[in-house]
């Protein structure tokens, strides 16, 4: 099976150097016959990729360990569901997992237009198994991850190996929760590849209008839902895995799944501009652009070991790979745009300042400055340490100061952008919308301030939040309102209907709520206590209104781990609420230990406790307990926000009304040129 | 994903030069007693007799509590006592055991004991000695920077090339800002191409006028 796989992997390359050779010499011949022969090609990739991945799989459902990277990542006595997961837990397999994913996008993009679109599609398969065969190259010659294990008989001649068992998982992967984080984060950072191949295949092929934004606008939303979802669940298990309090600490590996989402964000906005007035073209292909090469970035920043990070993948020699590549896709951009400008012209004219098109001027701004501001803190100790040979650290003070202004403003950008019309904005109409939201948003601001708010951060959070969710409430307020006096439904099943019309601008509302939840449960680390101590069997602790009392100790022995579990009661004025089982646990395989997080979770506060194993000067176990208020609400706002990309992808169940100009008179009505055109049905957005 | 435990024998020093002071306290309590025995202060003899007794009383029971304590403990023991500010300046300096995080917030997840390290433990410590006596937060951060350099900050401190970090995103942020401001101006004076093509009719600005109502109404 590990030559069965490591020869589909070959085969793929094989392919894919067939399909991107016949796919541009269909572009050039514009041969029928060639064209289908190549997107068939490209097909096959895909296939060739998901056999050498699923032979992957087997070696490690199979335990065989005379493949190298199962032996590093796998034991016996591991569980199948995380022999699953180990498949992505090394650099070479994870590359695999990349291509594997990036193959199902590509098959069904080919798979899905294949027939249509022949003036655009020749370009997509071309660009898409492009950058498959970036990584098969990887897969194939620099991290294969189908290496057997061998030693030099006395002959001199190289012998197989079995071992009789793997060194096992790393402990900190041995979560359900790391068995679909990697997969769905990888799905967002794959995704970005397919807009990508649109804009570069419309640009090189000068394919008219707006039709691939029309075309990518679903990849682009599920790509970015992936994202946003693969980062909140890599928070949420370093919150429940690393057991050190918290979910974000802007790490290198963090900031490198955030800056591909901003970038992606912005696009998702301005590209309403194109759809919807024809501008900023070139603005939008660039977007598209800069959120792949982030995410190629991203790799490179994860695999290359040049910033330190707890995620990060050992150090290789994988890093001038990426490198080239990334430099290699930003010359093509550079003259595929440099070629094409022309093609990228677009009538922008703006009515007004106050206008839907300058809010959303602004939001990309600021949505370009939180990405650059991430990078330049990610890669400043690494500037620092080649212009000045010092080394500096910059941590969690450095990110929050720098972006907690700007994340503030894109809260406030996320209450007023919807609201403003396009084209131009009254005064009267500001007053309208906005001057109720915000005077309540200010009223709430001086209630937490009496309340004893003192932080200007939290604060100033309070008063958007509120804004904010306001003015969402009130747009379907409204909406439902005309809705219900129509229809003489009442205003909830008017909201239904409503949200149903136009699903793309109402799940994005939804989206905008999920961000102010998540916002109001970040500005709850502003409160956060912790407490350690040595607490033996009977010992208490008090922290918040909570007191811990450690009532018993045992240890269990289990065939994959080693177990220690503190049990302790809790209880809240003198009542018990619950008992939390903190743990730690011995791997002995590859001799790490890992902690299993007991947290007692309400809308409130997390109570969070760390059995952190026994002191080393004393023998005694050591509790440590968090207070972290409001952290449920970022679990909360991100499963809106996921409701609120679904929402938006269904299509609209009446579809929106627009007019265009009629190319012939209607029958009947020669007499009238033009005549009213008919109306044409177009998926709603706004 | 390796991190290192680097528990030393840092806290175990410390220990024993606590024991060591305490030792120290008790042979001068003992050489006191001594010197209370001397001829020519017998008068005080009982006096002093009934100090030692108060002290050995009260050393008795300090004991005994210690005793009790550890063999029923009714409440935890800090291992790292720290005041809040302590704890607030232990999270702007990194751990430089090569963990990652602050000292403040240093814990080992693949560790056998995912605590604070004793580099961490000594730093609190350290800042812990000089919040008590009184020093600023600049202060003690300096003295760290002069200690171990300016990797000891999780922040690097606003000069030199740092003021680069620093400033790079608002700069980035003015630069777009006033670009954003040039297009829109560039936009607004954009004179509109006219509508060339015949005439739109009555009936055809009718039906518009009611679309576009309905599509506002609706939106």
């Amino acid at each position: 099976m590990d030559l069965f796989g490591s020869f589909a992997l070959l085969l793929a390359f094989l392919c894919g150097l067939y399909a991107f050779g016949g796919g541009i010499a269909a572009i050039i011949t514009r041969r029928p016959l060639l064209i289908k022969s190549a997107r068939n090609a490209g097909m096959a990739v895909c296939v060739l990729i998901w056999i050498g991945f699923g032979s992957l799989a087997y070696l490690f459902q199979t335990d065989n360990f005379s493949m190298a990277y199962v032996v590093e990542h796998s034991n016996r006595t591991l569980p199948a569901f995380f022999k699953f997961a180990a498949i992505w837990a090394g650099q070479e397999g994870s590359l695999l997992f990349w291509s594997f994913l990036l193959s199902i996008y590509v098959f069904s993009v080919l798979f899905a237009y294949r027939g249509k679109h022949p003036e655009l599609m020749p370009y997509v398969g071309v660009v898409t198994v492009g950058v498959q065969l970036f990584f098969l190259t990887l897969n194939n010659f620099i991290a294969s991850p189908f290496q057997i294990l061998g030693s030099a008989a006395p002959s001199g001649a190289m012998q197989w190996i079995m071992r009789g068992d793997g060194n096992g998982l790393n402990p900190l992967l041995q979560y359900p929760e790391m068995v679909i984080h990697p997969p769905i984060l990888y799905s967002g950072y794959t995704g970005f590849t397919i807009p990508f191949a649109f804009a570069l295949g419309a640009l090189l092929g000068r394919y008219p209008g707006e039709k691939w934004i029309h075309l990518t606008r679903r990849w682009t939303m599920i790509a970015w839902g992936f994202q946003g979802v693969g980062i909140l669940l890599g928070a949420h298990w370093a919150y429940a895995v690393l057991g050190w309090g918290g979910y974000w600490m802007w790490d290198p590996v963090e900031n490198a799944s955030l800056m591909p989402w901003l970038t992606g964000t912005a696009f998702l906005h301005s590209v309403m501009m194109q759809e919807k007035r024809g501008m900023m073209r070139v603005w939008n292909v660039w977007l598209v652009f800069t959120t792949f090469l982030l995410t190629i970035f991203g790799t490179f920043l994860t695999r290359s070991g040049v910033v330190n990070s707890v995620h990060a993948f050992a150090q290789s020699k994988i890093g001038p790979y990426f490198l080239g590549f990334i430099g290699l896709v930003l010359l093509v951009c550079l003259v595929s745009y440099w070629r094409n400008r022309d093609y990228l012209r677009s009538d922008n004219t703006l009515d007004s300042l106050v206008s839907r098109e300058s809010s959303f001027l602004f939001n990309n701004l600021i949505l370009l400055v939180a990405c650059v501001a991430v990078i330049s803190g990610t890669l400043f100790p690494v500037l620092s340490e080649w212009v000045r040979g010092t080394k500096i650290s910059v941590g969690v003070p450095f990110f929050n100061m720098i972006n907690l202004p700007i994340a503030l403003f894109l809260l406030f950008l996320t209450g007023v952008g919807p609201l403003l019309a396009w084209r131009k904005t009254s005064m009267a109409s500001l007053r309208k919308n906005f001057g109720g939201p915000l005077m309540v948003g200010i009223v709430a601001g001086i209630v937490g301030m009496a309340m004893g708010l003192r932080n200007f951060y939290v604060v100033m959070c309070l008063i958007l939040s509120v804004f904010v969710t306001l003015t969402i409430l009130l747009e379907f307020y409204r909406g439902a309102r005309v809705i219900a006096s129509r229809g003489n439904s009442n205003l909830f099943s008017a909201v239904g209907q409503l949200t149903m019309r136009n699903t793309r601008r109402y799940g994005g509302y939804v989206v905008h709520f999920g961000i102010v939840l998540i916002f109001i449960g970040i500005s709850g680390t502003a409160f956060n206590q912790d407490k350690q101590a040595e607490m033996p069997p009977g010992a208490q602790m008090t922290i918040g209104p909570y007191r811990l009392t450690h009532q018993t100790f045992d240890s269990t022995d289990l065939s994959n781990y080693k177990s220690e579990r503190a049990t302790i009661a809790v209880d809240r004025g003198g009542k018990q609420i619950i008992m939390l089982y903190p743990e730690k646990r011995f791997y002995p395989s590859n001799q790490e230990s890992g902690t299993m997080v007991a947290i007692y979770s309400t809308l409130r506060e997390d109570l969070y406790v760390v059995y952190a194993g026994h002191s080393p000067e004393t023998n005694q176990p050591v509790i440590h307990a968090y207070l972290n208020p409001l952290v449920k609400w970022i679990w909360f706002g991100g499963a809106v926000m996921v409701l609120g990309t679904l929402l938006a992808l269904v299509p609209n169940r009446q579809p929106m009304l627009a007019l265009r100009t009629a190319v012939e008179p209607a029958r009947g009505t020669a007499g009238l040129s033009p005549s009213p055109a008919p109306v044409q049905r177009y998926d709603g957005h706004d | 994903m390796n991190r290192p435990n680097c528990h030393s024998e840092v806290a175990a020093a410390t220990e024993e030069s606590l024991f060591i002071l305490v030792s120290n306290e008790e042979g001068g309590i003992l050489r006191r007693a001594r010197k209370g025995r001397g001829a020519q202060d017998a008068r005080r003899a009982p006096q002093n007799d009934r100090r030692r007794r108060v002290w050995r009383f009260a050393l008795l029971i300090v004991f005994a509590a210690a005793w009790i304590t550890s063999a029923v403990p009714l409440f935890a023991q800090a291992p790292v006592q720290t005041t809040d500010r302590a704890s607030q300046i232990g999270k702007q300096l990194m751990c430089t055991c090569g963990c990652g995080d602050t000292a403040g917030t240093c814990s080992h997840p693949g560790a056998a004991f995912s605590g604070p390290c004793d580099v961490a433990k000594a730093k609190l410590k350290e800042v812990n000695e000089r919040v008590g006596r009184g020093e600023s937060n600049g202060t003690i951060l300096q003295a760290f920077v002069q200690e171990y350099g300016e990797s000891a900050l999780a922040a690097p401190p606003a000069r030199g090339l740092n003021w680069f970090a620093y400033t790079f995103p608002f700069v980035m942020f003015g630069i777009g800002l006033g670009l954003v401001v040039m297009i829109i101006r560039v936009w607004r004076h954009r004179p509109l191409v006219p509508a060339s093509g015949p005439a739109v009719s009555a009936e055809m600005l009718e039906h518009a006028r009611r679309q576009i109502e309905r599509d506002v109404q609706d939106d």
